[in-house]
C-alpha cells in the first residue's frame, strides 16, 4: 500500500511536471510573448536623421508620451509594436501624460485628475484639443499660455500616436477598397463587395494600370461600369497615399529614389512603387512581421524578425550594442554607486571608518570602470567621440571627476580623492539627466562638428579643463569647510596646495581646450577668435583662474580667498558650459539649451551664500584666535 | 630767509634741479611700480571680467556687430549708456605694457622659470598680435550663385557712401566718382560731383532690433546740394543703407548716391562652378556642405572645392563656406573672405603658451621629485 502510495505520488508530480513541459512548449509553438516581441529590438529604423534600433526608437516615443520607459509591465519595444500592428490593443493604455490641470478644464476632461490618459479617454474630445491647438499654432511661441502650449504638445503627441497607429493600416481592410463590379473583381481576382486592404489591391496595380490606360481622361462621365469602379479604387488610393505618405516611423530603406533621402514610411515605400515594393526584402520582412503578429504565428514572427534584424546599414553598423547600452543602462548604475559612494565617504571622514572608506572607495573604482564602459559603447555606437551634445559632455566630464578623484586618493590617501570622485561624478550624472533630449542620448552631428581630430582635441581638452575647475571647487568647498571647522594646519595646508594644483590644472588644460577651439575656429569658420558667447564662456574662466592664481602668486589673497575663488569658479564654469547655451545666440547653435536656468541660478546663489557665510566665519574665528 | 641769503645763486639753482630731478625720479619710479604692480593685473583682469559678461549680454539683444563696435573691439565703452568704462583694447593694451615691466621687474630668469618665461611670452604675442589683427584683419562676404563669377567681396560691419554718376539721364552705364568711409562722414562735410556740392547735414545710426547675430545696423545720411538740381525730395537727399540708391537730375548728368557695405575687388575671381548641401533626413541639420569653385588670377587657373572645416587659401586670403541661400529657384553660396597677413600669430602664440606649460609642468615635477628626495634622505 505504502509503495503503491509512493508510486502514486511520483507518478503524479511527473505528470504535473510532464503537464507543465507540454503547455509551456505548446505555448513556444504558438503564442507570441513579450520575450518573443522583444526580439525585434535589433532592427534598425530611421528617426531624427540616424538610423538607430528600434528599441531606442521606441524608448523614445514612450518617454516622450508618458515619460516612463515602460509601462504596464511592457517594454517599450513591445508596447511599440503593439500600438504599430493592433493600435486597439494600446489605446486602452494609459499613456499620455498630463500634468496641468488646466489642460483637463480646457479639453472638458472630467473626474479626478490622473497622471495619464487613455487614447479612449482623450478620443471623445479630439474636436476641442484641435480646435485650441489649432489657435495656438497660430499664435507666436512666445505669446502662448502655459496651457495652450500644452495642449498643443498634447495634439502633437496624439498626431504622432495616430502616425504610429496607421503604420500598417495599409494592411488594414478599408471599405472603399472593396470591388462592387463583378467584372473587376474577376480581374483583380478578389471577392465582390468584400472590403481590402491597400497592399490587397497595389499588389495588383498592373492590372488596374491596364484598365487605366484604356480609360480616355475626357470622358470620365460616360465610362462603363467597370472602368467607374477602376477610376474609384485608384481614386480613393491617391486619396490615402496622400495623407498617409512621409509620416513616420521610416521603416524601409531604398536607394531607388532620386533624392538623396533614403528611408521611406511602410506607405511612402507602397504608394512609390506600388506591386514592386513586394519584391524588397525590407518590406516583405516587415509585412510578413505584421502578418505573423495579427496571425499570432510565434515561428513566422521570429523568423521575419530575425531575417530584419540581420540587415545592416551604414549608420548603425552595431546596433545589438545600443540596445544593450539601453537595457544595461550602465550609467544608471555608476550614478546609484557613486550616490552610494558619497554617504560612505562622508560617514568615513566623520565616524573615522575605515570599511566605509574602503568600501567607498571600491565603489567609485566599480563605478570608474562601468562609466568608461559606457563611453566607450558610446564610441562603438556612434563611430565618433562621445562629446558632440551637452549631455555628452556632462557624462565626460563626470567621468573625468571619477579618474582624476581616483589618482588623487591613491596618492594622498585621505579620503578627499573619494570624496570629489564621488560626489562630482554623482552630481554631474544627475545633471546630465536633464539634458537628454527627447529620450534619446545619441544624437545626429552637425556638419561643422563632423571633424574627429578638432571634436576630439578640442573638446576633450576643454572639459578636463572644467573638470579641474570643478574638482578645484570642490576642494575649495571642502577647505573652507574645514577652515571654519577648525581643522588642523596640516590637513588645511594639504587641501589648499590640492585646490591651488587644480586651479592650475583647470587653467592650464582650459587654456590649452581654447586655443585648440580658437585654430579650429580658424579653420571652420575664418578667423581665431569672433567673441562668440561660447568663445566668451572660455575666456571667462581663464580670466578668473588667472586672476587667482596670480593674485596667489603675487600674495594679494592668501588661501582662504583662493579658495573662496575656486568656489567661486564652479559659477564660472557652469555659465560657460550651460549658461552662454540659455543665451541661444551664436555660432554654436549646435548646444543652444532651454534647460539649466534655474539650475544655473541655483548654483550660483548657493555658492555666493556658501562663500558669504564660510568667510564670515572664518574671520570671526581668526579674530577669537588673535584675542 | 636769512639762509638762502647767504646761498649763492648758482648753488640755489642746482639744489631746485637736483630736487626735481628727485621729484621726477620718484614720479617716475612710482610710475613703473605701478606699470609693474601685480595689483594692476588684477585690476585689469577684474574689469576685463566685466566687460566680457556684459558684451556677451549685450550680444544677446544687440547683435554681435554692435557688440564688438561697444565692448570687444573698442578702446572705451559706456556702461549703462552713460558711465565712460573702458573696452577690451584699452585693457589688453595696458595688460600688455604691465605684463612687459612685471616681467622686468619680477621675473628672475633661473631654469625653473622658464617655462612661466615661455608662457607669458606667448600671452604677450597673442596679445599683441590681437591688436594688430585688430588693426589689419579684414572680413568680407563673398555671395555666388552658382555658374557666377566674381572678386567683388563686402564687409557687412561697415558701410561706405558711394556716389556715382553718368551723362544724361539714363542711370543705367554710371562710373563711381567717389567712395568715402562712413566713419570718415561729419556733419557739414562737403563732397563735391562735377559743378554739384553735396553737404552732410544729419547722420543717424539705427540699432537693428533683431537678435539676429550679423544683422546690419541701418544707417541713414540727410543730405542738401545745390538748387539747381531736382530730386523727389528738393534739395535735400535722404540715403539710407537699407534702401536703393537716391537719384539726382543735374545739369544733364544723373548722380547715384547710396550707403553700401564696405567693397573691396580681390586680385582673384571666383566662379560658383556647382553648389551641393546635404541635411540629415528629417532634420535641418546639416550634413554637408560643398561649393567646387574655380579661382583664377592674372597668370593662373585652378579648381578648388570648399567644404566645411575645409577652407581655400590664397596669399593672406582664406574662403570660407559660411552658408547658402535659394532665392527663386536659385541657389546662392555665400563665402567668408577673411584677409588677415597675421594669420600665423595665434598659432605661434599658442603653440609657445602649450609649450611653456608644459616645460613649466615637467619642471615642476622634477623640482617636487627632488624637494621629496631631500625631505626622505633629511629623515
Amino acid at each position: 500500500m505504502m509503495h503503491n502510495k509512493k508510486g502514486m505520488g511520483r507518478f503524479l508530480i511527473c505528470s504535473v511536471i510532464l503537464g507543465i513541459l507540454c503547455i509551456s512548449s505548446v505555448q513556444s509553438v504558438s503564442a507570441i510573448e513579450f520575450v518573443d516581441i522583444n526580439k525585434t529590438a535589433n532592427i534598425v529604423v530611421f528617426d531624427d536623421g540616424r538610423e538607430k534600433p528600434l528599441d531606442t526608437y521606441a524608448r523614445k516615443k514612450l518617454i516622450q508620451f508618458s515619460g516612463r520607459k515602460t509601462i504596464n509591465g511592457m517594454s517599450a519595444n513591445v508596447w511599440l509594436l503593439k500600438l504599430m500592428f493592433n493600435p486597439s490593443e494600446i489605446d486602452t493604455v494609459e499613456v499620455f501624460r498630463i500634468t496641468n490641470p488646466e489642460v483637463l478644464d480646457a479639453i472638458g476632461i472630467q473626474g479626478p485628475p490622473k497622471r495619464r490618459y487613455r487614447y479612449v479617454e482623450l478620443y471623445p474630445v479630439i474636436d476641442k484639443i484641435e480646435s485650441i491647438a489649432v489657435n495656438a499654432s497660430k499664435k507666436e511661441p512666445t505669446e502662448l499660455l502655459l496651457f495652450e502650449r500644452d495642449v498643443l504638445q498634447l495634439w502633437l503627441t496624439m498626431q504622432e500616436y495616430n502616425g504610429l497607429g496607421a503604420a500598417f493600416s495599409a494592411f488594414d481592410q478599408f471599405d472603399e477598397f472593396s470591388v462592387h463590379d463583378s467584372s473587376l473583381a474577376e480581374a483583380l481576382q478578389l471577392e465582390i463587395h468584400k472590403a481590402y486592404s491597400y497592399g490587397d489591391i497595389v499588389k495588383r496595380s498592373t492590372v488596374l494600370s491596364r484598365y487605366m490606360r484604356g480609360i480616355n481622361s475626357e470622358k470620365l462621365d460616360s465610362l462603363s461600369s467597370t472602368d467607374a469602379e477602376v477610376v474609384r479604387v485608384v481614386r480613393s488610393m491617391y486619396g490615402i497615399c496622400n495623407q498617409m505618405e512621409n509620416r513616420p516611423p521610416f521603416l524601409v530603406y531604398s536607394e531607388r529614389g532620386s533624392s538623396g533621402n533614403h528611408w521611406y514610411s511602410l506607405w511612402s515605400f507602397l504608394c512609390n512603387n506600388g506591386a514592386d515594393a513586394f519584391n524588397d526584402k525590407r518590406c516583405s520582412g516587415f509585412v510578413a512581421l505584421r502578418n505573423a503578429y495579427v496571425n499570432n504565428d510565434r515561428k513566422a514572427f521570429l523568423n521575419a524578425a530575425q531575417q530584419l534584424s540581420l540587415q545592416k546599414f551604414h549608420g548603425s553598423q552595431n546596433p545589438g550594442i545600443e540596445v544593450w547600452y539601453n537595457k544595461v543602462n550602465l550609467m544608471f548604475f555608476a550614478k546609484i554607486l557613486l550616490g552610494i559612494s558619497v554617504i560612505l565617504v562622508l560617514s568615513s571622514i566623520f565616524s573615522s571608518s575605515g570599511v566605509c572608506r574602503k568600501c567607498s572607495f571600491l565603489l567609485v573604482i566599480v563605478s570608474a570602470v562601468l562609466q568608461g564602459a559606457a563611453l566607450f559603447m558610446r564610441i562603438l555606437i556612434q563611430l565618433r567621440p562621445p562629446l558632440a551634445s551637452l549631455y555628452e559632455t556632462f557624462i565626460f566630464v563626470a567621468w573625468v571627476i571619477v579618474i582624476i578623484g581616483l589618482i588623487y586618493e591613491i596618492l594622498m590617501r585621505n579620503s578627499n580623492g573619494t570624496l570629489i570622485a564621488s560626489f562630482g561624478g554623482f552630481l554631474f550624472l544627475f545633471i546630465s539627466g536633464r539634458y537628454v533630449v527627447n529620450g534619446d542620448t545619441f544624437g545626429i552631428i552637425a556638419a561643422v562638428l563632423n571633424s574627429g581630430f578638432w571634436l576630439t582635441t578640442h573638446i576633450v581638452t576643454i572639459s578636463i579643463g572644467y573638470a579641474g575647475c570643478l574638482i578645484a571647487g570642490i576642494l575649495g568647498h571642502m577647505y573652507l569647510i574645514q577652515r571654519v571647522r577648525n581643522t588642523d594646519k596640516k590637513r588645511l595646508d594639504t587641501t589648499d596646495t590640492a585646490v591651488y594644483l587644480f586651479l592650475l590644472v583647470g587653467l592650464g588644460f582650459t587654456v590649452t581646450g581654447t586655443v585648440l577651439g580658437g585654430l579650429w575656429a580658424d579653420q571652420a569658420w575664418g578667423r581665431f577668435w569672433g567673441w562668440d558667447p561660447k568663445e566668451n564662456g572660455a575666456l571667462l574662466i581663464i580670466i578668473w583662474l588667472t586672476l587667482i592664481v596670480h593674485s596667489r602668486k603675487s600674495r594679494l589673497i592668501g588661501p582662504e580667498l583662493t579658495s573662496a575663488g575656486a568656489v567661486a569658479g564652479v559659477i564660472m564654469v557652469m555659465l560657460a558650459w550651460v549658461g552662454v547655451n540659455l543665451l541661444g545666440v551664436g555660432l554654436h547653435s549646435y548646444g543652444f539649451t532651454y534647460s539649466g536656468l534655474g539650475m544655473l541660478i541655483g548654483v550660483s546663489l548657493f555658492e555666493v551664500v556658501f562663500i558669504g557665510i564660510t568667510l564670515s566665519l572664518a574671520a570671526i574665528i581668526r579674530r577669537r584666535a588673535d584675542r | 630767509m636769512w639762509v638762502s641769503l647767504m646761498i649763492p645763486q648758482s648753488f640755489r639753482h642746482l639744489c631746485d634741479r637736483s630736487t626735481m630731478f628727485v621729484k621726477n625720479a620718484i614720479v617716475l619710479r612710482k610710475s613703473l611700480s605701478i606699470a609693474a604692480s601685480p595689483k594692476l593685473t588684477a585690476y585689469c583682469l577684474i574689469v576685463m571680467l566685466c566687460i566680457v559678461i556684459s558684451g556677451t549680454v549685450y550680444e544677446t539683444s544687440h547683435g554681435l556687430l554692435a557688440a564688438r563696435e561697444h565692448f570687444f573691439e573698442s578702446w572705451f565703452s559706456l556702461a549703462l549708456g552713460v558711465i565712460p568704462f573702458p573696452g577690451i583694447k584699452l585693457i589688453a593694451f595696458v595688460l600688455l605694457i604691465n605684463l612687459l615691466f612685471q616681467a622686468l621687474r619680477f621675473l628672475k630668469f633661473p631654469l625653473k622659470n622658464s617655462g612661466l618665461i615661455i608662457i607669458h611670452c606667448g600671452v604677450l604675442m597673442l596679445l599683441a598680435g590681437a591688436l594688430l589683427a585688430s588693426k589689419m584683419a579684414h572680413d568680407y562676404i563673398l555671395p555666388l550663385g552658382i555658374g557666377e563669377t566674381s572678386n567683388t567681396v563686402m564687409n557687412f560691419g561697415d558701410d561706405e557712401l558711394v556716389i556715382h554718376s553718368a551723362n544724361g539721364h539714363d542711370a543705367a552705364d554710371t562710373f563711381t566718382d567717389t567712395v568715402i568711409p562712413v566713419e570718415k562722414l561729419r556733419n557739414g562735410k562737403s563732397v563735391i560731383v562735377g559743378d554739384i556740392t553735396l553737404i552732410i547735414d544729419t547722420i543717424h545710426k539705427f540699432k537693428n532690433g533683431t537678435n539676429n547675430d550679423n544683422a546690419r545696423n541701418s544707417l541713414e545720411i540727410v543730405m542738401s546740394y545745390s538748387a539747381i538740381c531736382q530730386s523727389a525730395s528738393g534739395n535735400q537727399l535722404i540715403v539710407n543703407s537699407m534702401a536703393p540708391a537716391q537719384k539726382i537730375l543735374c545739369n544733364d548728368r544723373t548722380i547715384l548716391v547710396e550707403v553700401r557695405p564696405v567693397t573691396k575687388n580681390l586680385p582673384v575671381s571666383f566662379t560658383l562652378k556647382d553648389f551641393t548641401k546635404q541635411l540629415h533626413q528629417g532634420t535641418q541639420t546639416l550634413k554637408h556642405v560643398e561649393s567646387q569653385v574655380v579661382i583664377s588670377g592674372d597668370n593662373f587657373k585652378r579648381d578648388a572645392v570648399i567644404t566645411m572645416n575645409k577652407p581655400l587659401r590664397y596669399k593672406n586670403y582664406t574662403f570660407y563656406q559660411s552658408s547658402y541661400s535659394e532665392h527663386q529657384g536659385k541657389t546662392y553660396a555665400s563665402f567668408s573672405v577673411v584677409y588677415n597677413p597675421y594669420k600665423i600669430t595665434p598659432y605661434i602664440a599658442s603653440l609657445t603658451i602649450i609649450s611653456g606649460g608644459l616645460l613649466h609642468a615637467i619642471l615642476m615635477i622634477i623640482a617636487g621629485k627632488r624637494k621629496r628626495r631631500i625631505i626622505c634622505d633629511a629623515q
